[in-house]
C-alpha cells in the first residue's frame, strides 16, 4: 500500500516542479499543465488525434509483428545452431550499438516517404533486441529438458512446441517487449521526417511552429502508449507463465 | 571458449562481411541498385577521406565527439549516484525502478524544445538528451551491482573489522566492477546515439546534422560516406572497451558474470 | 581467560515484511570454555545460522547477553571474534595472498607491511597453499577456497572462531581432509570453536560437546561430551563410544528433524 502512495506523492512532485518550470521559464518554453491537459481533452474530444494516432499506431503494430516473426524465427536459429549463433551474435550487438537514426536516411531512399518507412524505421530499431533475446533464450533452454522430452517420446515439433517455446518465454518476452517499445520509438522518430500524419508529425509540427502545448500533448500521449505496452506486457506474462508451467507438468504426468 | 574456437569465429566473421561488402560493391557498380538510393563502398571510402580532410566537416566530428564524451562523463556520475541510492533507500528503488527500466521507451527527445529554452541554442541541450537517454542504464548497472553483492562478502568483511571507507573502496567497488563496467558500454552507447539523433533532428551542428544535411541536400555519397564514419566509430569504441573490460575482469569467473 | 565465551538467555524475535513476528529460536545459555571444540547440530530451519551471527555480533539479538571474556558483545565484532562461512566469501579479484592479508590491512588495527607478509606466508604455510599464493579463487577448487576463507581468518589470531556449516558446500571426501586439516588449525590456535553442523559424525569426530537444537523456535534440548582427548584426529570414528555417541545424538534430533521438516510442508 505504501508504494502507491508513495507513487502518488512522486507525481504530485513531478507535476509540482513541471508547474513550477512553465512558470520560471514562461509557457513559450514550457506548457503549463492545466494548459496540456486542456489541449490534451480537445485533441480527444474533436477527433483531431483520430487519423494521427490511427496512422502510427497501424505503423507501430506492423512494425511489431513483422519484427516478432523475423526476430523469433532469425533468433530460434542461431540460438539452436550453436556456430551460427556465436559467428553472428557479435555482429548483431555491433549493428544494435549504432545510431540507427543514421540509417534513416538509406531507409527513405529506399522506401520512400509514405508509411512504409515509417513501418521499416520500427522494423529496425525492433528486430535486434527480439532476436538478440530470443537467441539467448534459445541458447538457456536447459539440456535435460529436451533430454527428457525425448525420453517421453516427442518428436522434433512436438518437443520445439511443448517443451523448447514454453521454456523460452519469459525470454521472448522480454525481448518483445523491449523490441515493441523500441519500435514505438522509431515510428515516432520516423514520422518527424516527411511525414504528413502520425503523432510523430504532431510532434514536428508543434516544434516548428513552437506550439508548447500540443508538443506536451502529444509527448504525454507517448508515454501513455509507452505505460499502456507495459502494462499489456505484464498482462502477457502472467499467461504465458502459467500456460507454460502447464504445458511441461502436463507432459510429464503423460 | 577457447582461443582457437574464438579466431577462427573471427575467420569466419570476416570473411562475412567482406563478401558482403564485395555483393555490394558488385550490385551498385553493376546498376543492380540505382545509385541515388546507395553507393558503392569504395566511393564510401573515398567520399570520407576527402571529407576528412576538410575543415568544417572536422569541426563538426570534433563538435560531437565532445558532446557525447560530456554527456558520458555526466550519466555515468549520475548514474552512479542514483543507482547508489536506489540501493540504499528501497522505497526510492521502488517508484524509480518501474520509471528507469521503461526508460528506453520514453522520447526524450521531446524535450528538446524545452531544453533549449533552458539553455540556450548550444551544445548543452544536445549533452542533456545524451545525458537523458544514458543515465538509467549506469543507474539500473549500479543498482544491480550492489545488490547482487554477496552477503557472505559483506559479513565476512565485517567480521575482519573493515568498515566505511575502507569497505567501499575494498569491497564495494571491486564487487560492483563488472556490473560498473556493464553500465559503462550501455551508457556510453546512449550517448552516443543520443546526441547523433539529437543533432540529426534538431541541431545546427555536429555528425547528426552533417548527415540530416547530405540527405536532404541530395548528396548521397557524403551521407553514406559519414554513416560509414559513424559505424567505424562505433565498433571501434565498443571493441575498445570490450577490450577493456577483459583485462579489468579478467580473472573472476565467478563473481557477476556477464 | 582468552576465548570464554558465555551465553545467557539469548534470543531473537524478528519481523520480515509484512508478515508476522517469526521467533527464530531462543533462549539459550550455554557456554564455551577457553580453547574448547563445541559444536551445534539441529534440524533446518532451527535457528543455528542466527544464533552463531548473534554469538559474533552481526545480528543484535531481542533478549539476552553474549560475553566474550567478560566484555559484553552488542552490535559490533569484536576484533577477538573469527568466523567461516558456509558460501565462499573469498574475494575473486584479489589473489589468494592477498585475500588472505585482507583483515590486516583494511581491518582494525594498523601492521606494517613487512609483519602483513609474514603472517600471511605462515598462514599460507598452515593451510598449504603456499604454492597458490598468487592464484585466483577461479583457479581453485571449493575446497581450497574455503582454506582460503580459514586462512584469512585465522591470521587475524581470533580467540574464537565461529564456523557456520563451513564444509556443507563441499564433497564428502573433501570434507573429511578439511576437518582433519580443521582438528590441526586448532590446536595450533589454542581458539575456541563454535561450529555449526548437519552431520552427526562430523560433530563427534570433532568435538569436546554437542549441543542439540530443537526445532524452530530453537532451544537446546541436550547436550553430550565426547570426552576425546585434544590430541585426536579424524581416526576418532573407530573408538568404541564413536557409535554410541552419533546414535545418542540422532535419538534425539530425529524427533527435531521431523517436526521441522512438517513445519516447512
Amino acid at each position: 500500500m505504501r508504494i502507491y502512495a508513495d507513487r502518488a506523492v512522486a507525481i504530485f512532485l513531478v507535476l509540482v516542479l513541471w508547474y513550477q518550470l512553465s512558470l520560471s521559464y514562461g509557457t513559450d518554453a514550457v506548457a503549463a499543465p492545466a494548459a496540456t491537459f486542456q489541449r490534451l481533452v480537445m485533441l480527444i474530444s474533436t477527433g483531431f488525434i483520430g487519423p494521427h494516432l490511427n496512422f502510427t499506431l497501424s505503423s507501430w503494430v506492423i512494425s511489431v509483428l513483422l519484427a516478432g516473426v523475423v526476430g523469433m524465427s532469425l533468433g530460434l536459429l542461431l540460438g539452436l545452431h550453436r556456430a551460427s549463433g556465436l559467428v553472428f551474435e557479435p555482429l548483431i550487438i555491433a549493428v544494435s550499438s549504432l545510431p540507427k537514426v543514421t540509417l534513416y536516411p538509406m531507409v527513405l531512399l529506399i522506401c520512400g516517404l509514405g508509411q512504409s518507412s515509417k513501418i521499416a524505421f520500427g522494423f529496425i530499431h525492433g528486430v535486434l533486441p527480439i532476436m538478440l533475446f530470443t537467441l539467448g533464450a534459445a541458447r538457456e533452454i536447459p539440456v535435460h529438458y529436451v533430454k527428457t522430452a525425448r525420453t517421453l517420446g516427442l518428436n522434433r515439433v512436438a518437443t520445439l512446441r511443448r517443451v523448447m517455446l514454453p521454456a523460452m518465454a519469459s525470454g521472448i518476452v522480454s525481448g518483445m517487449r523491449l523490441g515493441a517499445s523500441l519500435a514505438l520509438l522509431g515510428v515516432i522518430i520516423g514520422e518527424m521526417f516527411g511525414a504528413q500524419r502520425g503523432l510523430g508529425f504532431l510532434l514536428m509540427n508543434a516544434i516548428d511552429i513552437n506550439d508548447t502545448a500540443q508538443m506536451a500533448a502529444v509527448a504525454l500521449i507517448l508515454i501513455f502508449l509507452a505505460l499502456a505496452l507495459n502494462a499489456l506486457v505484464r498482462l502477457l506474462i502472467y499467461v504465458f507463465d502459467r500456460h507454460s508451467l502447464r504445458s511441461f507438468t502436463q507432459l510429464s504426468a503423460s | 571458449m577457447s582461443t582457437r574456437s574464438h579466431r577462427s569465429y573471427d575467420g569466419i566473421r570476416l570473411l562475412l562481411i567482406t563478401s558482403f561488402l564485395f555483393l555490394l560493391e558488385l550490385a551498385c557498380q553493376m546498376g543492380w541498385v540505382q545509385s541515388q538510393v546507395m553507393v558503392p563502398p569504395t566511393l564510401m571510402v573515398h567520399t570520407l577521406w576527402k571529407l576528412l580532410h576538410s575543415d568544417a566537416m572536422v569541426a563538426d566530428i570534433a563538435i560531437t565527439f565532445s558532446e557525447a564524451f560530456q554527456a558520458l562523463v555526466i550519466a555515468v556520475m549520475l548514474g552512479m549516484v542514483l543507482g547508489w541510492l536506489m540501493h540504499r533507500w528501497s522505497r526510492l528503488s521502488d517508484v524509480l525502478y518501474p520509471v528507469l527500466s521503461s526508460w528506453y521507451s520514453i522520447p526524450v527527445f521531446a524535450l528538446y524544445p524545452m531544453l533549449i529554452a533552458f539553455m540556450g541554442l548550444n551544445q548543452r541541450p544536445v549533452i542533456a538528451i545524451g545525458v537523458l537517454m544514458a543515465f538509467s542504464a549506469m543507474a539500473l548497472n549500479m543498482r544491480h551491482g550492489l545488490q547482487a553483492i554477496p552477503t557472505v562478502l559483506n559479513k565476512s568483511a565485517r567480521v575482519m573489522g573493515v568498515r566505511n571507507f575502507p569497505f567501499l573502496l575494498h569491497v564495494q567497488l571491486p564487487a560492483i566492477l563488472p556490473s560498473l563496467m556493464t553500465g559503462f558500454k550501455m551508457a556510453a552507447t546512449y550517448a552516443f546515439i543520443g546526441v547523433i539523433m539529437a543533432e540529426f533532428i534538431l541541431s545546427p551542428r555536429g555528425l547528426g546534422h552533417a548527415i540530416s544535411f547530405a540527405y536532404n541536400d541530395f548528396d548521397t555519397r557524403s551521407m553514406y560516406a559519414l554513416m560509414l564514419l559513424i559505424i567505424i566509430v562505433s565498433t571501434s569504441v565498443q571493441w575498445v572497451l570490450i577490450q577493456i573490460e577483459r583485462r579489468v575482469l579478467a580473472h573472476r569467473a565467478t563473481l557477476g558474470s556477464l | 581467560m582468552a576465548g570464554h565465551l558465555s551465553v545467557e538467555q539469548l534470543s531473537l524475535t524478528y519481523r520480515s515484511a509484512g508478515q508476522a513476528h517469526t521467533h527464530a529460536f531462543g533462549p539459550v545459555s550455554f557456554s564455551v570454555a577457553p580453547g574448547e571444540f563445541v559444536s551445534i547440530v539441529g534440524p533446518s530451519g532451527c535457528g543455528k545460522s542466527s544464533l552463531l551471527e548473534c554469538v559474533a555480533g552481526l545480528i543484535k539479538p531481542t533478549k539476552g547477553e553474549v560475553n566474550l571474556n567478560g566484555q559484553r558483545i552488542r552490535d559490533e565484532v569484536p576484533a577477538e571474534v573469527g568466523m567461516v562461512f558456509q558460501q565462499d566469501a573469498s574475494f575473486p579479484w584479489l589473489t589468494v595472498a592477498d585475500n588472505i592479508a585482507f583483515g590486516l590491512r583494511y581491518g582494525r588495527e594498523i601492521i606494517s607491511t613487512e609483519r602483513i607478509r609474514f603472517r600471511v606466508e605462515e598462514a599460507l604455510e598452515q593451510v598449504g597453499l603456499t604454492e597458490f599464493a598468487n592464484h585466483y579463487p577461479s583457479q581453485l577448487s571449493g575446497g581450497m577456497r574455503q582454506r582460503v576463507s580459514m586462512a584469512r581468518t585465522l591470521v587475524m589470531r581470533p580467540q574464537l572462531l565461529l564456523l557456520d556449516e563451513p564444509f556443507a558446500a563441499l564433497d564428502p571426501q573433501t570434507r573429511l581432509l578439511m576437518g582433519e586439516e580443521l582438528l590441526q588449525l586448532w590446536r595450533q590456535s589454542r581458539a575456541s570453536v563454535l561450529l555449526i553442523t548437519h552431520s552427526l559424525e562430523e560433530a563427534v569426530m570433532l568435538s569436546d560437546r554437542v549441543l542439540v537444537m530443537s526445532a524452530r523456535p530453537g532451544l537446546l534440548r541436550h547436550e553430550l561430551v565426547t570426552g576425546w582427548s585434544r590430541d585426536r584426529h579424524t581416526d576418532i570414528t573407530t573408538h568404541q563410544d564413536f557409535s554410541a555417541h552419533v546414535n545418542a545424538l540422532w535419538a534425539v534430533l530425529r524427533e527435531e528433524a521431523i517436526a521441522a521438516m512438517r513445519m516447512q510442508a
